[in-house]
């Protein structure tokens, strides 16, 4: 290997050592703000797979969400009228 | 695959993540899927490393002993932190964890499948063979009575389909005229009036989709069609209206068979897709485009489903039963428009696990781990992509250029073409 070369090599491993130490210099004054940061968790999706899509491209029509189901006014004063007098 | 951590008595207690729990590398993120609450959750960068550097890859046993002491010293030493802080941070990232139930001590309980019961009866129709019409769609007998409008409306959609005796069968929906009114019976045997043999379509197609996903709970049905070119998948997924069955017709036209049409059946148990190879639904828009491949267009028959829209169905010129998802080489999310250039967008392989996910449908409204596993394997073993394009032989090269196997940096604009508008690669 000529002279030419070996310094080369030497000024690249030199101003890889350098680049290293900067990397870890960076790290340790500004990373350790990732770490006083608390670890962070984000939800992507909440999943149900039952989704009405392929329903829609087959061409049925779209159906309004029925509401939830509860019991008619009347109908449970009926019921409850009923058992009050069975119950006297 | 396990963690210890020494507990206030300085004990050793083992830290393991709960069993309804499992993850994925997509893209350098880590997708942890909890099954017990159905969410997908990803974590920070350190946070990621720490979880990978405890538990590693699921189903690899890598990491056969860590304790958060020795993963928060590779904390320290990878990022330049002290010792202190690295331990600290850990222990955060597990106190979280544990409160999100992504981990526990010891083995958790196991997840308990939901209580529904899918079996199917395996029904059969009485004295079926002269007054019904059969076809045999995944394992799903379809029964239609033998009457004109029924069969003139049906025949399009499902006559390419082979007949039901030579094939193994699950269950079986059928529809039969009865004074006048058309009964349809799903799988279960529940009957639903139906008022016009156009609302019969839709109603097959779902009734059919039901029962094999009733036969079979841990099937996936995602809304995509899918297609096969030699031993190479493509999946197209998409909104309605997209363009994805004008595409798959398009393809199907110019050699590649036909799996799936609108909906694609991922059997985590076989690590296989196949799917509905219903005829495809062509919306008005796109008769003209397909004139060229499909001259019979013109001449055919329009219906208007109970959606209002006109369309009209073409049949598969080949199809294919099944392909093993490791095939799948590109996952393709179409989107036609007509003012723009056809050019192929990647996109992220997490941004499609949830635009899948989001359109997706099972049996027990539940993505299991299974599922999730297969899903996120066949989108690391493909290429992910959002086609634009207003021109359908400009989106047939940018597609066959993707099963050619060239790197992605190898890509180049294709000039040799004038009669389309410029094909952009990136």
């Amino acid at each position: 290997m000529s002279d030419a070369l070996k310094h080369d090599s030497q000024d690249n491993h030199e101003q890889d050592g350098a680049e290293r130490n900067d990397r870890r210099d960076f790290l340790k004054t500004v990373g350790k703000a990732a770490l006083i940061t608390p670890p962070a968790m984000a939800i992507l999706l909440s999943t149900s797979l039952d989704s009405q899509a392929i329903a829609g491209s087959s061409g049925r029509p779209h159906k309004p969400q029925k509401p939830h189901h509860k019991p008619h006014k009347k109908k449970s004063f009926v019921f409850k009228f009923l058992k009050h007098f069975f119950k006297v | 695959m396990t963690a210890y951590a020494a507990d206030r008595e300085g004990d050793e207690v083992e830290i393991t993540p709960s069993n309804d729990v499992d993850w994925f590398v997509l893209d350098s993120e880590l997708i942890i899927f909890q099954e017990r609450r159905q969410r997908l959750v990803t974590l920070d960068a350190l946070s990621s490393f720490v979880w990978q550097q405890l538990w590693g890859e699921r189903g690899k046993d890598s990491h056969p002993r860590t304790t958060i002491a020795a993963t928060a010293a590779g904390l320290a030493s990878r990022f330049g932190y002290s010792t202190s802080d690295a331990i600290l941070f850990v222990k955060k990232c597990i106190e979280q964890w544990s409160n999100a139930d992504l981990i526990g001590r010891g083995s958790p309980e196991e997840v308990i499948a939901s209580p529904r019961s899918s079996a199917c009866n395996a029904k059969t129709v009485a004295s079926v063979c002269s007054q019904f019409g059969s076809y045999w769609v995944s394992g799903i007998n379809v029964y239609i009575e033998r009457e004109h409008s029924l069969l003139a409306a049906l025949e399009p959609v499902l006559g390419h389909l082979p007949s039901t005796l030579i094939h193994k069968t699950f269950a079986e929906v059928s529809v039969k005229r009865k004074g006048g009114k058309l009964l349809a019976t799903d799988w279960s045997g529940h009957t639903t009036v139906l008022r016009y043999p156009e609302e019969v379509v839709a109603w097959v197609k779902l009734a059919t989709l039901e029962a094999i996903l009733a036969a079979r709970p841990s099937l996936i049905a995602i809304h995509a069609a899918a297609l096969s070119h030699g031993d190479d998948g493509v999946l197209l997924v998409g909104s309605s209206g997209s363009g994805k069955s004008t595409l798959a017709a398009y393809l199907n036209a110019h050699g590649y068979a036909l799996i799936g049409e609108d909906v694609v059946l991922l059997n985590p148990n076989l690590g296989t897709i196949s799917g509905l190879p219903f005829s495809f639904c062509i919306k008005e828009g796109s008769w003209t485009t397909l004139q060229r491949c499909y001259p019979c267009i013109d001449s055919m028959p329009a219906c208007t489903r109970p959606d209002g829209k006109r369309v009209k169905y073409l049949q598969p010129c080949r199809t294919r039963r099944s392909l093993p998802s490791f095939l799948l080489k590109s996952i393709v999310f179409p989107q036609y428009d007509t003012r723009g250039t056809t050019q192929l967008e990647p996109i992220t392989r997490v941004e499609a696990l949830l635009a899948i996910l989001s359109e997706a449908l099972n049996d027990q409204h539940r993505l299991t781990r299974s599922g999730f596993r297969m899903l996120c394997q066949a989108l690391s073993s493909g290429s992910v992509w959002r086609l634009h394009y207003c021109d359908l032989d400009a989106a047939l090269r940018c597609l066959e250029s993707l099963q050619t196997s060239l790197p992605e940096s190898r890509f180049k604009p294709d000039r040799s073409s004038t009669s389309s508008p410029e094909i952009r690669y990136h």
